[in-house]
Protein backbone atom coordinates (compact mmCIF):
# COMPACT_ATOMS: atom_id res chain seq x y z
CA UNK A 1 0.00 0.00 0.00
CA UNK A 2 1.63 3.19 -0.84
CA UNK A 3 1.38 5.76 1.78
CA UNK A 4 3.69 8.78 0.30
CA UNK A 5 3.77 9.45 -3.69
CA UNK A 6 5.55 11.92 -5.16
CA UNK A 7 4.95 12.35 -9.01
CA UNK A 8 7.75 14.46 -11.17
CA UNK A 9 8.41 17.14 -8.37
CA UNK A 10 10.49 20.00 -8.98
CA UNK A 11 11.60 22.28 -6.42
CA UNK A 12 14.34 25.32 -6.40
CA UNK A 13 15.34 28.12 -3.92
CA UNK A 14 15.26 31.25 -6.24
CA UNK A 15 17.68 30.38 -9.28
CA UNK A 16 19.00 27.01 -7.74
CA UNK A 17 17.09 24.00 -8.87
CA UNK A 18 17.34 21.18 -5.98
CA UNK A 19 14.94 18.68 -6.98
CA UNK A 20 14.84 17.77 -10.82
CA UNK A 21 10.91 15.97 -11.28
CA UNK A 22 11.37 13.53 -8.82
CA UNK A 23 9.49 10.71 -8.42
CA UNK A 24 9.07 8.18 -5.21
CA UNK A 25 6.33 6.00 -3.68
CA UNK A 26 6.63 5.11 0.23
CA UNK A 27 4.92 1.68 0.94
CA UNK A 28 3.94 0.40 4.16
CA UNK A 29 6.73 -1.24 6.41
CA UNK A 30 9.73 0.07 4.91
CA UNK A 31 12.74 1.50 5.51
CA UNK A 32 14.31 4.30 3.32
CA UNK A 33 17.38 5.92 3.64
CA UNK A 34 18.28 9.04 1.49
CA UNK A 35 22.18 9.82 2.04
CA UNK A 36 24.51 12.65 0.76
CA UNK A 37 26.57 15.18 1.48
CA UNK A 38 25.15 18.47 3.09
CA UNK A 39 23.39 21.10 0.59
CA UNK A 40 22.21 18.03 -1.95
CA UNK A 41 18.60 18.79 -1.09
CA UNK A 42 17.42 15.62 1.32
CA UNK A 43 16.03 18.12 4.20
CA UNK A 44 13.91 19.75 0.75
CA UNK A 45 12.96 16.64 -0.41
CA UNK A 46 11.88 15.29 2.92
CA UNK A 47 10.06 18.14 3.37
CA UNK A 48 7.93 18.20 0.53
CA UNK A 49 7.28 14.28 1.38
CA UNK A 50 6.14 15.38 4.67
CA UNK A 51 4.26 18.77 3.50
CA UNK A 52 5.70 21.28 5.38
CA UNK A 53 7.12 22.76 2.28
CA UNK A 54 5.32 22.90 -1.42
CA UNK A 55 6.60 21.71 -4.34
CA UNK A 56 6.95 24.16 -7.74
CA UNK A 57 5.51 21.75 -10.06
CA UNK A 58 4.22 18.30 -9.69
CA UNK A 59 2.03 16.29 -7.13
CA UNK A 60 2.37 14.97 -3.60
CA UNK A 61 -0.11 12.33 -2.11
CA UNK A 62 -0.13 11.33 1.43
CA UNK A 63 -2.50 8.65 2.70
CA UNK A 64 -1.69 8.43 6.37
CA UNK A 65 -0.43 11.11 9.27
CA UNK A 66 3.14 11.63 9.58
CA UNK A 67 5.65 12.58 12.23
CA UNK A 68 8.42 14.02 11.29
CA UNK A 69 11.96 14.60 13.04
CA UNK A 70 13.23 17.91 12.16
CA UNK A 71 16.86 18.87 11.13
CA UNK A 72 16.91 21.67 13.62
CA UNK A 73 14.32 19.82 16.28
CA UNK A 74 11.64 22.59 16.19
CA UNK A 75 11.39 22.24 20.18
CA UNK A 76 9.84 25.19 21.90
CA UNK A 77 11.93 26.57 24.09
CA UNK A 78 9.52 27.98 26.88
CA UNK A 79 8.12 24.44 27.47
CA UNK A 80 9.98 21.67 29.45
CA UNK A 81 10.71 18.63 28.25
CA UNK A 82 7.47 16.49 29.17
CA UNK A 83 5.53 19.99 28.35
CA UNK A 84 7.04 19.50 24.60
CA UNK A 85 6.11 15.78 24.08
CA UNK A 86 2.91 16.64 25.79
CA UNK A 87 2.34 19.88 23.29
CA UNK A 88 1.42 16.72 19.94
CA UNK A 89 -1.02 14.89 21.70
CA UNK A 90 -4.51 14.48 20.21
CA UNK A 91 -7.32 16.64 20.59
CA UNK A 92 -9.58 15.89 23.33
CA UNK A 93 -6.81 13.02 24.42
CA UNK A 94 -6.54 12.13 28.29
CA UNK A 95 -3.38 13.30 29.04
CA UNK A 96 -3.36 10.85 31.64
CA UNK A 97 -3.61 7.61 29.86
CA UNK A 98 -0.41 9.07 27.44
CA UNK A 99 1.67 10.25 31.00
CA UNK A 100 2.95 6.86 30.99
CA UNK A 101 4.22 6.71 27.65
CA UNK A 102 5.75 10.03 28.08
CA UNK A 103 7.45 8.90 30.98
CA UNK A 104 8.33 6.08 29.28
CA UNK A 105 10.35 7.89 26.59
CA UNK A 106 12.03 10.45 28.75
CA UNK A 107 13.22 7.45 30.70
CA UNK A 108 14.24 5.67 27.59
CA UNK A 109 16.03 8.82 26.30
CA UNK A 110 17.53 9.63 30.07
CA UNK A 111 15.66 13.22 29.69
CA UNK A 112 14.34 15.01 32.96
CA UNK A 113 10.73 15.80 32.45
CA UNK A 114 11.13 19.29 33.46
CA UNK A 115 14.50 20.21 31.94
CA UNK A 116 13.52 23.34 29.11
CA UNK A 117 15.48 22.92 25.89
CA UNK A 118 17.64 25.91 26.15
CA UNK A 119 19.15 24.44 29.32
CA UNK A 120 19.90 21.01 27.18
CA UNK A 121 22.81 19.90 25.24
CA UNK A 122 22.90 19.68 21.78
CA UNK A 123 22.32 15.77 22.37
CA UNK A 124 19.71 15.89 24.85
CA UNK A 125 17.84 17.73 22.22
CA UNK A 126 18.14 15.44 20.03
CA UNK A 127 16.83 12.72 21.85
CA UNK A 128 13.92 15.04 22.80
CA UNK A 129 13.01 15.43 19.41
CA UNK A 130 13.69 11.81 18.78
CA UNK A 131 11.27 10.87 21.64
CA UNK A 132 8.90 13.52 20.39
CA UNK A 133 8.76 11.78 16.68
CA UNK A 134 8.43 8.10 18.44
CA UNK A 135 5.78 9.51 20.43
CA UNK A 136 2.46 8.98 18.56
CA UNK A 137 3.24 5.87 16.49
CA UNK A 138 2.25 7.44 13.39
CA UNK A 139 2.49 4.90 10.14
CA UNK A 140 4.76 6.92 7.96
CA UNK A 141 7.99 8.43 10.31
CA UNK A 142 10.15 10.72 8.66
CA UNK A 143 13.76 11.17 10.28
CA UNK A 144 15.82 14.10 9.25
CA UNK A 145 19.46 13.03 10.50
CA UNK A 146 18.44 11.22 13.67
CA UNK A 147 21.94 10.17 14.65
CA UNK A 148 23.70 13.70 14.66
CA UNK A 149 24.59 15.00 17.61
CA UNK A 150 24.56 11.51 19.04
CA UNK A 151 27.40 9.41 20.43
CA UNK A 152 28.28 5.55 19.00
CA UNK A 153 25.72 4.04 22.15
CA UNK A 154 23.02 6.07 21.14
CA UNK A 155 23.47 4.89 17.30
CA UNK A 156 22.64 1.65 18.63
CA UNK A 157 19.32 2.52 20.84
CA UNK A 158 17.50 4.92 18.28
CA UNK A 159 18.66 2.24 15.63
CA UNK A 160 16.79 -0.26 17.96
CA UNK A 161 13.35 1.89 17.96
CA UNK A 162 13.39 2.11 14.55
CA UNK A 163 13.70 -1.39 14.28
CA UNK A 164 10.91 -1.51 16.32
CA UNK A 165 8.73 1.03 14.47
CA UNK A 166 9.47 -1.01 11.18
CA UNK A 167 8.18 -4.17 13.22
CA UNK A 168 4.89 -2.16 14.25
CA UNK A 169 4.60 -1.56 9.77
CA UNK A 170 5.61 1.78 10.43
CA UNK A 171 7.04 3.08 6.78
CA UNK A 172 9.96 4.78 7.60
CA UNK A 173 12.19 7.72 5.68
CA UNK A 174 15.47 8.86 6.68
CA UNK A 175 18.39 11.07 5.72
CA UNK A 176 21.78 11.02 6.95
CA UNK A 177 25.19 11.58 5.43
CA UNK A 178 26.42 8.23 5.15
CA UNK A 179 24.70 4.44 6.39
CA UNK A 180 25.28 4.49 9.67
CA UNK A 181 27.32 1.20 11.20
CA UNK A 182 24.31 0.63 13.84
CA UNK A 183 21.36 1.02 11.37
CA UNK A 184 23.00 -1.49 8.59
CA UNK A 185 23.38 -4.02 11.95
CA UNK A 186 19.87 -3.67 13.41
CA UNK A 187 17.84 -3.85 9.49
CA UNK A 188 20.15 -5.64 7.18
CA UNK A 189 18.42 -6.12 4.13
CA UNK A 190 15.56 -4.52 4.90
CA UNK A 191 16.13 -1.19 4.47
CA UNK A 192 16.31 0.59 0.78
CA UNK A 193 19.10 3.07 0.19
CA UNK A 194 19.25 5.69 -2.46
CA UNK A 195 22.14 7.71 -2.83
CA UNK A 196 22.07 10.85 -4.08
CA UNK A 197 25.08 12.33 -5.30
CA UNK A 198 24.12 14.71 -7.73
CA UNK A 199 22.37 18.43 -7.43
CA UNK A 200 19.57 19.14 -8.40
CA UNK A 201 18.35 15.52 -7.25
CA UNK A 202 16.84 13.45 -10.46
CA UNK A 203 15.00 10.51 -8.47
CA UNK A 204 13.26 7.31 -9.87
CA UNK A 205 11.96 5.16 -7.05
CA UNK A 206 8.49 4.09 -7.57
CA UNK B 1 47.92 42.43 49.49
CA UNK B 2 45.05 44.02 51.28
CA UNK B 3 42.00 42.55 50.42
CA UNK B 4 40.23 45.90 48.69
CA UNK B 5 43.07 45.76 46.44
CA UNK B 6 41.87 41.87 45.39
CA UNK B 7 38.51 41.77 43.03
CA UNK B 8 37.85 38.38 44.54
CA UNK B 9 38.37 39.80 47.94
CA UNK B 10 36.16 42.85 47.15
CA UNK B 11 33.20 40.44 45.84
CA UNK B 12 33.38 38.36 49.28
CA UNK B 13 33.35 41.37 50.95
CA UNK B 14 29.96 42.28 49.20
CA UNK B 15 28.27 39.43 50.75
CA UNK B 16 30.38 39.71 54.77
CA UNK B 17 28.99 43.86 54.98
CA UNK B 18 25.16 44.82 53.37
CA UNK B 19 26.02 48.23 54.77
CA UNK B 20 28.91 48.71 52.29
CA UNK B 21 26.63 47.18 49.50
CA UNK B 22 24.31 49.42 50.30
CA UNK B 23 26.34 52.63 50.41
CA UNK B 24 27.80 51.43 47.00
CA UNK B 25 24.40 51.61 45.58
CA UNK B 26 23.34 55.11 47.00
CA UNK B 27 26.34 56.69 46.95
CA UNK B 28 25.43 57.97 43.13
CA UNK B 29 22.19 59.45 44.63
CA UNK B 30 23.42 60.83 47.36
CA UNK B 31 26.16 62.81 44.65
CA UNK B 32 23.04 64.11 42.70
CA UNK B 33 21.73 65.02 45.19
CA UNK B 34 24.55 66.76 46.68
CA UNK B 35 24.61 68.69 43.22
CA UNK B 36 21.23 69.58 43.04
CA UNK B 37 21.83 71.20 47.08
CA UNK B 38 25.13 73.16 45.55
CA UNK B 39 22.94 74.11 42.18
CA UNK B 40 19.91 75.32 44.65
CA UNK B 41 22.72 77.18 47.21
CA UNK B 42 24.10 79.20 43.79
CA UNK B 43 21.00 80.19 42.64
CA UNK B 44 19.52 80.99 45.67
CA UNK B 45 22.68 83.32 46.26
CA UNK B 46 22.32 84.87 43.19
CA UNK B 47 18.91 85.13 42.25
CA UNK B 48 16.94 85.57 45.62
CA UNK B 49 14.77 83.58 47.94
CA UNK B 50 12.06 84.70 46.08
CA UNK B 51 13.02 82.90 42.80
CA UNK B 52 14.98 80.20 44.08
CA UNK B 53 14.31 79.27 47.80
CA UNK B 54 16.58 77.83 50.02
CA UNK B 55 16.98 73.86 50.41
CA UNK B 56 15.84 74.31 54.33
CA UNK B 57 12.30 75.75 53.00
CA UNK B 58 12.14 73.16 50.26
CA UNK B 59 12.79 70.33 52.87
CA UNK B 60 9.95 71.67 54.96
CA UNK B 61 7.59 72.10 52.48
CA UNK B 62 8.05 68.33 51.17
CA UNK B 63 7.87 67.10 54.53
CA UNK B 64 4.75 69.21 55.64
CA UNK B 65 3.37 67.45 52.23
CA UNK B 66 4.19 64.24 52.66
CA UNK B 67 2.59 64.78 56.29
CA UNK B 68 -0.57 65.61 55.06
CA UNK B 69 -0.74 62.91 52.23
CA UNK B 70 -1.23 65.34 49.82
CA UNK B 71 2.34 64.27 47.82
CA UNK B 72 1.26 60.68 48.26
CA UNK B 73 -2.13 61.79 46.89
CA UNK B 74 -0.97 64.20 44.02
CA UNK B 75 1.25 61.42 42.94
CA UNK B 76 -1.25 58.22 42.83
CA UNK B 77 -3.31 60.16 41.10
CA UNK B 78 -0.86 60.60 38.25
CA UNK B 79 0.47 57.25 38.60
CA UNK B 80 -3.35 55.67 38.42
CA UNK B 81 -4.08 57.52 35.66
CA UNK B 82 -1.02 56.88 33.55
CA UNK B 83 -1.85 52.79 34.54
CA UNK B 84 -5.14 53.41 33.15
CA UNK B 85 -3.93 54.59 29.80
CA UNK B 86 -1.61 52.07 29.69
CA UNK B 87 -4.38 49.20 30.36
CA UNK B 88 -6.37 50.36 27.76
CA UNK B 89 -3.29 50.15 24.88
CA UNK B 90 -2.52 47.39 25.96
CA UNK B 91 -5.80 45.63 25.04
CA UNK B 92 -6.26 47.23 21.66
CA UNK B 93 -2.56 47.23 21.33
CA UNK B 94 -2.16 43.42 21.27
CA UNK B 95 -6.01 42.66 19.54
CA UNK B 96 -4.51 44.93 16.15
CA UNK B 97 -0.68 43.88 16.45
CA UNK B 98 -1.73 40.23 16.59
CA UNK B 99 -3.87 40.80 13.82
CA UNK B 100 -0.92 42.94 11.85
CA UNK B 101 1.40 40.40 12.58
CA UNK B 102 -0.49 37.80 11.26
CA UNK B 103 -1.58 39.30 7.91
CA UNK B 104 1.61 41.14 6.28
CA UNK B 105 -0.48 43.80 4.66
CA UNK B 106 -2.43 45.11 7.44
CA UNK B 107 1.27 45.74 8.87
CA UNK B 108 2.90 47.05 6.05
CA UNK B 109 -0.54 49.13 5.22
CA UNK B 110 -0.06 50.77 8.63
CA UNK B 111 3.58 51.40 9.03
CA UNK B 112 3.74 54.81 7.97
CA UNK B 113 0.95 55.66 10.39
CA UNK B 114 2.42 54.06 13.25
CA UNK B 115 5.89 55.63 12.75
CA UNK B 116 3.97 58.98 12.44
CA UNK B 117 1.71 58.36 15.57
CA UNK B 118 4.72 56.87 17.29
CA UNK B 119 7.09 60.22 17.09
CA UNK B 120 3.77 62.54 17.57
CA UNK B 121 4.12 64.71 20.89
CA UNK B 122 1.53 64.26 23.61
CA UNK B 123 0.65 68.09 23.11
CA UNK B 124 -1.43 67.00 19.91
CA UNK B 125 -3.72 64.45 21.93
CA UNK B 126 -3.40 67.04 24.67
CA UNK B 127 -5.07 69.91 22.56
CA UNK B 128 -7.79 68.03 20.92
CA UNK B 129 -8.53 65.66 23.71
CA UNK B 130 -9.69 69.18 25.79
CA UNK B 131 -11.40 70.42 22.72
CA UNK B 132 -13.57 67.54 22.77
CA UNK B 133 -13.84 66.41 26.66
CA UNK B 134 -13.18 69.52 28.63
CA UNK B 135 -10.41 68.99 31.80
CA UNK B 136 -10.40 66.54 33.98
CA UNK B 137 -9.05 62.61 33.94
CA UNK B 138 -10.03 62.14 30.85
CA UNK B 139 -7.22 63.94 29.18
CA UNK B 140 -4.33 62.64 30.73
CA UNK B 141 -5.78 59.37 30.56
CA UNK B 142 -6.99 59.93 26.24
CA UNK B 143 -3.22 60.84 26.12
CA UNK B 144 -1.68 58.19 27.34
CA UNK B 145 -3.51 55.65 25.76
CA UNK B 146 -2.85 57.36 22.41
CA UNK B 147 0.96 58.20 23.24
CA UNK B 148 1.48 54.22 23.98
CA UNK B 149 -0.87 52.57 21.91
CA UNK B 150 1.24 52.37 18.52
CA UNK B 151 4.50 51.17 21.15
CA UNK B 152 2.70 48.23 22.07
CA UNK B 153 0.42 47.30 18.69
CA UNK B 154 4.44 47.51 16.94
CA UNK B 155 5.78 45.47 19.43
CA UNK B 156 2.86 43.18 19.50
CA UNK B 157 3.29 42.77 15.51
CA UNK B 158 7.14 41.92 15.92
CA UNK B 159 6.63 39.23 18.51
CA UNK B 160 4.06 37.65 15.88
CA UNK B 161 6.20 37.71 12.91
CA UNK B 162 9.25 36.43 15.04
CA UNK B 163 7.29 33.19 16.55
CA UNK B 164 9.42 30.32 15.61
CA UNK B 165 8.42 29.06 12.07
CA UNK B 166 10.04 25.90 12.36
CA UNK B 167 7.69 25.33 15.46
CA UNK B 168 4.42 26.20 13.92
CA UNK B 169 4.96 23.54 10.82
CA UNK B 170 5.74 21.19 13.81
CA UNK B 171 2.12 22.64 15.26
CA UNK B 172 0.16 22.08 11.41
CA UNK B 173 2.30 18.51 11.26
CA UNK B 174 1.01 17.15 14.10
CA UNK B 175 -2.43 18.15 13.91
CA UNK B 176 -1.99 20.85 16.85
CA UNK B 177 -5.19 22.40 18.00
CA UNK B 178 -5.70 26.23 17.45
CA UNK B 179 -6.37 27.17 21.31
CA UNK B 180 -2.78 25.29 21.90
CA UNK B 181 -0.82 26.62 19.26
CA UNK B 182 -2.00 30.49 20.97
CA UNK B 183 -1.68 29.43 24.43
CA UNK B 184 1.60 27.91 24.35
CA UNK B 185 3.68 29.23 21.31
CA UNK B 186 2.08 32.12 20.43
CA UNK B 187 1.72 34.25 23.42
CA UNK B 188 4.54 32.95 25.35
CA UNK B 189 6.25 33.86 21.59
CA UNK B 190 4.66 37.38 21.78
CA UNK B 191 5.83 37.64 25.51
CA UNK B 192 9.58 39.05 24.91
CA UNK B 193 8.77 41.00 22.62
CA UNK B 194 5.25 42.69 24.83
CA UNK B 195 7.22 42.89 28.00
CA UNK B 196 10.09 45.10 26.37
CA UNK B 197 7.64 47.20 24.90
CA UNK B 198 5.51 47.26 28.41
CA UNK B 199 9.11 48.86 29.72
CA UNK B 200 8.94 51.43 27.64
CA UNK B 201 5.02 52.10 27.44
CA UNK B 202 5.52 52.35 31.34
CA UNK B 203 8.53 55.01 31.26
CA UNK B 204 6.15 57.12 28.52
CA UNK B 205 3.11 56.76 30.53
CA UNK B 206 3.54 58.51 33.76
CA UNK B 207 5.47 61.53 31.76
CA UNK B 208 3.02 61.91 29.41
CA UNK B 209 0.60 61.70 32.24
CA UNK B 210 1.87 64.81 34.23
CA UNK B 211 2.03 66.51 31.15
CA UNK B 212 -1.40 66.48 30.37
CA UNK B 213 -2.46 67.19 33.62
CA UNK B 214 0.13 70.29 33.38
CA UNK B 215 -2.58 71.60 30.77
CA UNK B 216 -5.90 69.83 31.50
CA UNK B 217 -6.86 68.69 34.49
CA UNK B 218 -7.61 70.36 38.43
CA UNK B 219 -5.38 67.55 39.91
CA UNK B 220 -2.67 65.14 39.93
CA UNK B 221 1.62 66.18 39.86
CA UNK B 222 1.39 68.10 36.81
CA UNK B 223 -1.89 69.96 37.84
CA UNK B 224 -0.15 70.97 41.09
CA UNK B 225 2.69 72.08 38.93
CA UNK B 226 1.01 74.41 36.78
CA UNK B 227 -0.44 75.79 40.00
CA UNK B 228 2.65 76.07 41.56
CA UNK B 229 3.85 78.23 38.38
CA UNK B 230 1.25 80.20 38.18
CA UNK B 231 1.11 80.88 41.48
CA UNK B 232 5.21 81.54 41.84
CA UNK B 233 5.01 78.84 44.53
CA UNK B 234 8.94 77.50 44.30
CA UNK B 235 9.15 75.68 46.87
CA UNK B 236 6.49 73.71 45.85
CA UNK B 237 7.73 73.35 42.95
CA UNK B 238 11.01 72.28 43.37
CA UNK B 239 8.93 69.11 45.85
CA UNK B 240 6.68 68.40 42.97
CA UNK B 241 9.96 68.20 40.62
CA UNK B 242 11.87 66.22 43.15
CA UNK B 243 8.96 63.93 43.80
CA UNK B 244 8.59 63.52 40.00
CA UNK B 245 12.14 62.43 39.33
CA UNK B 246 12.15 60.25 42.67
CA UNK B 247 8.89 58.07 40.95
CA UNK B 248 10.75 57.71 37.49
CA UNK B 249 13.27 56.28 39.57
CA UNK B 250 11.12 53.78 41.77
CA UNK B 251 9.26 52.52 38.59
CA UNK B 252 12.32 52.45 36.17
CA UNK B 253 14.12 49.98 39.25
CA UNK B 254 10.98 48.84 40.21
CA UNK B 255 9.36 47.84 37.14
CA UNK B 256 11.34 48.98 33.47
CA UNK B 257 14.12 47.65 34.34
CA UNK B 258 13.52 44.29 35.50
CA UNK B 259 11.01 43.85 32.85
CA UNK B 260 13.34 44.48 30.58
CA UNK B 261 16.21 42.25 31.42
CA UNK B 262 13.25 39.77 32.14
CA UNK B 263 12.37 40.39 28.06
CA UNK B 264 16.15 40.25 26.99
CA UNK B 265 16.39 36.94 29.09
CA UNK B 266 13.10 34.92 27.59
CA UNK B 267 14.25 36.38 23.95
CA UNK B 268 18.12 34.86 24.59
CA UNK B 269 16.64 31.57 25.81
CA UNK B 270 14.41 30.83 22.62
CA UNK B 271 17.45 31.83 20.25
CA UNK B 272 19.62 29.24 22.57
CA UNK B 273 17.60 26.38 21.23
CA UNK B 274 16.03 27.15 18.00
Amino acid sequence: MSLISLIKVTKSFETKLVIKEASFTLEARSVTLFTGSSGIGKSTLLEIMAGIQAPDTGIVKRSAPISFMFQDNALIPWLTAEANLSYILPKNSDPKKWAERIAALLDFFQLEKGDYPHTMSGGMRRRLSLARTFLLKRPIIILDEPFAFLDENWHHLVSSLIVEAYRDNAALVIAEHSLNPALKEALEEKITVCELQDSPIELRLE
Amino acid sequence: MPPFLKISCFQKSKKKYPLLKFLNAIAPYLFFALIWLLCILILNFTLGSALAPNPIAILKKLWALIYSTELFRQLGITVWRGLVGVFFANIVGLILGVLAGKIGFLLRFTAPLVAGLQSCPPIVWISFVMVWAGTGSLVPIATVFAATVPFVFSNTAQGVMGLPVRVLSMSRLYDVPFWRVFTKVTLPGILPYWLAGLSTVLATSWKAAAVAEFMGSQDGAGARIYWCYSHLNLEELNVWAISLIVLGILLEGLFITPLRKKAAQMAAQGEACL
